[in-house]
């Protein structure tokens, strides 16, 4: 982080999270949180202008998602405090945990130092588990200690993988890779995410998710054995693929067997095509948790994106080798059959729940069909 | 003398696994951060000092505070922990025998290891934060097989993010 604004991307959130601490209304600190997330996602836009790379440009999406979120959440959160899952101490600490989990998480993808970016993945768990914890009820609570522990399981695995790669560099790549796949919810260590993701507060669990995606931002760093990433990538997108759980979990559980699908990706060198899905399922994700599962057209692209995955891996797998195509086609399919299944019957009549969600959508459409040059380059 | 330290470490880590009384077990950790402090203390003895500060004095004596019950229920049979104990110290000082000098880094990665396995093994709802705190103790070894300390890792170990977590969570539930 060498010029003044990426560091200016990661102290605003904090700044922000200072000033909502002693903010004791519930609707100023919503508003605080919108205008913080939209001047940040102005400022992530500068930095991707100054300078493109795959970086920058994961900084801008978690930017644009957290803005989203933030501005039409506002309703959810009004929702949550009538229906008295939340109190308005506890909307107090999901702003502030917001805040910190977006810093955090844009501090992780900036960082240039694998135990800068361990740090802050550190404190974005400690924030997610603030953001889970904020809504009342045993389950968000056992949410919470699931997430602390999986976690926290994460963080040590991968801090032992950052400690050994300069006396050990092949284990611990094992050790990086099975840390930093916990922290992004992946097998074995995966119901946090799937509980937080169901048990917290709504809009939180948008948030919570971005965190996901660092890890994998790492592995297109690190240099983890190919191997290694495309049984990992492979166990992720089977196994989560076959769970049949409720429509919340569900979504989460096919954006985690697509999760393992990216990782594949990288396994088989097609980091071109990782780094795509990685951004249109984090924008379909998004689009499908603001509408809280009701959208059929959200649903629908959510469901197809393994299969246009698919037909972008498999030149590169057969590369590979070519058997490989028959698990990966096997977890596609069960990936989508799982989501069509379980599909809504149409569209919010509601036009401002619609809002975010084509915003969304138009950028999947808009990144699907035309890749930024700086990323087909990488 | 850090062979000796690194030694003491790992024996306490079995002693952990052993360990049936939670104040027992907490008193073991605090050793076993003295000894992996010792063996960080040659590269940098600063953060050796913070180390043991924090998680062979502080930490501990949170832990003494917050407990309620006595007892570490063992969850699981004992054969089978202490075979996968057994096997996990195996294949770390197989896997690491070569690398680095006494021991250091073998010694270091089984600590970190066996301090998941406590949590795994023992139903305490203080058993993650002790099995959290050793394997933080495993790091601080770990840290002083490095060739150069960066100031990002001396703080990544000596300050123990992941236990204060867990046993801010363990608090909060309490």
């Amino acid at each position: 982080m060498s010029s003044a604004i990426p560091m200016m991307v990661v102290a605003l959130p904090v700044v922000s999270a200072a000033v909502l601490a002693a903010i004791a209304s519930w609707r100023i600190a919503t508003w605080i949180n919108a205008g913080s997330a939209s001047i940040q996602f102005a400022m992530a836009c500068l930095l991707v202008w100054h300078s493109s790379t795959a970086a920058t440009q994961l900084v801008v999406l978690n930017a644009f998602v957290a803005m989203t979120t933030s501005w039409f959440g506002y309703r959810d959160i009004a929702a949550s405090l009538a229906a008295r899952t939340l109190t308005r101490r506890r909307a107090r600490r999901y702003h502030i945990g917001c805040q910190v989990l977006i810093g955090a998480v844009q501090a992780a993808v900036l960082a240039d130092n694998l135990t800068l970016t361990w740090f802050a993945v550190g404190v974005a768990v400690a924030a997610a588990a603030a953001i889970t914890g904020a809504a009342r009820g045993a389950a968000a609570a056992t949410a919470m200690s699931r997430l602390v522990l999986q976690c926290a399981i994460g963080l040590v695995l991968a801090l032992l993988g950052t400690l050994l790669v300069e006396p050990a560099p092949v284990p611990a790549g094992v050790f990086l890779l099975l840390g930093y796949a916990t922290l992004a919810g992946l097998v074995p260590l995966r119901s946090w995410l799937v509980n937080a993701a169901a048990e917290g507060v709504a809009p939180g669990a948008i948030i919570v998710m971005l965190l996901a995606n660092v890890p994998l931002l790492l592995f297109m760093r690190l240099h983890i054995a190919p191997e290694l990433l495309i049984a990992f990538g492979l166990a992720s997108l089977l196994i989560c693929a076959i769970a049949r759980l409720d429509r919340r979990r569900t979504v989460v559980l096919a954006g985690l067997a697509q999760l393992g699908m990216v990782i594949f990706a990288i396994g088989v060198g097609a980091r071109q095509v990782a780094w795509l899905h990685m951004m249109l399922l984090t924008l379909a994700r998004s689009a499908v948790l603001q509408s809280h599962g009701d959208d059929v057209i959200a649903w629908l692209v959510l469901a197809l994106l393994p299969l246009y995955a698919l037909y972008l891996l498999a030149v590169p797998t057969v590369a590979v080798a070519g058997w490989l195509l028959v698990p990966l086609g096997a977890g596609v399919l069960l990936a989508t059959w799982a989501l069509i299944e379980r599909r809504p019957a149409g569209v919010p009549a509601d036009w401002v729940a619609r809002t975010p969600v084509w915003l969304h959508l138009a950028l999947v459409a808009l990144l699907a069909f035309a890749m930024p040059a700086p990323v087909a380059a990488e | 003398m850090i062979g000796v330290a690194s030694a003491a470490a790992l024996l306490l880590s079995i002693g952990l696994l052993w360990a049936r009384r939670i104040d027992t077990a907490t008193q073991l950790c605090a050793l076993q951060a003295l000894s992996a402090a010792v063996s960080l203390g040659q590269v940098a003895p600063t953060v050796a000092i913070l180390a043991f500060a924090l998680n062979g004095v502080a930490l501990p004596l949170a832990i003494a505070r917050l407990h309620g019950a006595t007892m570490l229920q063992a969850r699981g049979a004992a054969l089978l922990s202490w075979t996968v104990a057994l096997a996990l110290m195996a294949l770390t000082g197989m896997a690491f025998a070569g690398v680095g000098t006494d021991g250091l880094v073998a010694a270091g990665a089984s600590v970190a290891l066996l301090g998941l396995l406590l949590i795994a093994f023992r139903a305490h709802p203080l058993a993650p934060v002790l099995g959290f705190l050793s394997s933080q103790n495993g790091l601080v070894m770990l840290a002083g097989a490095q060739s150069e300390l960066a100031l990002p890792t001396a703080l990544a170990v000596a300050l123990p993010l992941v236990p204060a977590l867990v046993l801010a969570e363990s608090w909060q539930r309490q």
